[in-house]
């Protein structure tokens, strides 16, 4: 979990409430509207980490508005609530809408960069997937060639050759753990390598399909 | 490192396997037995034949070595005879010498420690290589040769171990194996494998070097005068040369190339699996024990999940390369298919 810097403005303290207050309703409001404005025209900012991670969930909910459709009065009217500028409107309808229309999210990903420095701000990177800019993260190598790799395919294809299964098959009533069985068996993801990765990612943004592997390769 | 490990197979677990001897079916060569005396001769012809090699160079002549790395290409003067693909890689960032598992000098696959001879152009492959067959096959065998090393200290005095050969098992088989002519039976539990994990824990945190010397059959066969196994080898095999490796106080003939020094093993990584037993290929009324094992390299995390699922496959006997091949005859593909 990350953990919030600036969480407290009182020395009250606020057991079950994780957002940020920042000087009342009002300005937090007019806070995110200006960072969900900037997201949606630049598709990454850097902000402070409480700031983009405040703004992340906002940014994840304009983007269930923005695949409504502009022809959808609500939709709209949302969005012209939170976009400042309203040339952005026309952006978040006809292209980052159509983006994600495939895609039930998360739709950003948040990247912490740096430690807190001396005014006691994390910086952190906000972005949209799909976004044009290069990666900020290396990208993760694989090759079902490795040592690790050779030896755990050899130990699968022992296990499916065994027979185990359908010895298990015949005695479990239950198909749906002999698939879960089965299947854990083929997307065993044990470690990932990142080469020489600066950045740390926030759990909950990994994407679900990017865990799946391609090529059937546990690291 | 003797008495470190008599502490930990420990009284208790000797007397464990003497509980099992059923029969002694020992090492009836006519030379004299093989321990300690015998395995300090061994290293002192070993050491001395080194230093000849070493005092020939009289006059350091200079060679130029291209490094074809993706990085840090360039090209350096290196001492002849002398210098050796670590010394290039100490040049360049610590990475370098502690992540190559070898080195490619003009095309041919070269030992680490193995000095440069002329100019060349020179490439580090490291375990995470786009094709890494080779490397695979490297660390597999430098992986058998330290199982070797490991067995010679693991027993008591009493106990006569006598190296025989690491026979060549692909790593797709899953375990490398070492085999050695034990002077007893020994069917051992699960604690004293743990032992012998120990001893591979303390060898691979000291990141001993594995030493390579190409020496004259004649002296080939001044070390191993008390090994009948090693003899026959020397016997069968034509050339006029044989390349020796060197780990601790263990000697062993291998073509090679290995990796540089034990570190590469990750020590808790490093599991021996499986002892059985299968016939001996040189005397007749003899058992050779054959003790397999599997490592990774230092490249890769493993999960403790994982990393039982890869042990567990290792304890199956794999009875593959039972005796030395001088014909190449054996290919370990074409074994490994047809088991």
């Amino acid at each position: 979990m990350i953990v919030p810097d600036t969480f407290l403005t009182s020395t009250k303290m606020r057991h079950g409430k994780p957002y940020r207050r920042w000087g009342g309703p009002q300005k937090r409001i007019n806070l995110l509207r200006n960072l969900v404005t900037g997201l949606v025209r630049y598709e990454r900012i850097e902000t402070s980490m409480a700031r983009a991670h405040e703004c992340q969930k906002y940014a994840e909910r304009i983007m269930y508005v923005a695949k409504r459709g502009d022809r959808d009065p609500d939709a709209m009217r949302v969005a012209d609530f939170w976009l400042t500028d309203k040339a952005q409107v026309h952006k978040l309808f006809k292209v980052l809408g159509p983006r994600f229309a495939q895609s039930n999210g998360p739709f950003t990903k948040l990247f912490k960069y740096a430690e807190p420095g001396e005014r006691g701000k994390m910086t952190a990177y906000l972005e949209f997937k799909g976004n044009p800019y290069p990666p900020l993260q290396p990208t993760e190598r694989k090759n079902p060639k490795w040592l690790i790799n050779v030896l755990l395919e050899g130990a699968r294809h022992d296990f499916h050759s065994s027979g185990l299964a359908e010895k298990v098959d015949s005695n479990i009533t239950n198909r749906r753990d002999l698939n879960r069985l089965s299947q854990s068996m083929i997307d065993m993801k044990l470690t990932a390598s990142v080469e020489g990765a600066t950045a740390s990612v926030s759990d909950a943004q990994k994407d679900n399909n990017e865990l799946k592997n391609e090529d059937g390769t546990p690291v | 490192m003797l008495s470190a490990a008599k502490m930990l197979l420990g009284q208790k677990c000797v007397l464990q396997c003497l509980k099992h001897i059923r029969l002694y079916r020992g090492f009836h060569s006519s030379g004299s037995p093989y321990n300690s005396t015998a395995i300090k001769k061994q290293n002192e012809i070993f050491e001395k034949e080194k230093q000849r090699q070493l005092s020939l160079v009289k006059r350091i002549e200079k060679i130029r070595v291209n490094h074809l790395g993706p990085n840090d290409e360039c090209s350096l003067i290196m001492n002849k005879y002398l210098s050796t693909p670590y010394h290039v890689a100490m040049h360049f960032n610590e990475i370098y010498t502690k992540r190559s598992v070898m080195a490619v000098v003009n095309g041919q696959p070269w030992h680490m420690l193995q000095p440069l001879v002329e100019d060349c152009d020179l490439r580090f492959l490291t375990m995470k290589e786009e094709e890494p067959d080779e490397v695979n096959r490297v660390f597999w065998r430098s992986s058998a040769h330290m199982l070797g090393a490991l067995l010679l200290d693991a027993f008591k005095e009493s106990i006569t171990v006598v190296p025989v050969r690491a026979p060549d098992i692909p790593y797709m088989i899953g375990c490398f194996a070492y085999d050695v002519n034990l002077s007893i039976q020994w069917e051992p539990t699960r604690q004293e494998l743990t032992s012998l994990k120990r001893l591979a824990y303390q060898l691979s945190e000291k990141k001993i070097p594995f030493e390579r010397l190409v020496i004259r059959k004649e002296v080939a066969e001044e070390i191993f005068a008390d090994n009948v196994y090693k003899k026959h080898h020397l016997e069968n095999v034509n050339t006029e040369r044989v390349t020796l490796f060197r780990l601790g106080q263990f000697i062993d003939i291998n073509d090679g190339p290995m990796v540089t020094d034990t570190g590469f093993m990750v020590p808790f990584n490093y599991s021996i699996t499986k002892v059985h037993s299968i016939d001996d290929y040189l005397l007749p009324n003899s058992k050779l024990s054959r003790f397999q094992g599997v490592a990774l390299p230092s490249d890769f995390e493993c999960h403790h999940t994982a990393w039982s699922v890869i042990e567990h496959k290792a304890k199956n006997p794999v009875l593959l390369d039972l005796k030395p091949d001088f014909d190449n005859k054996y290919l370990p593909d074409e074994a490994e298919a047809a088991s």
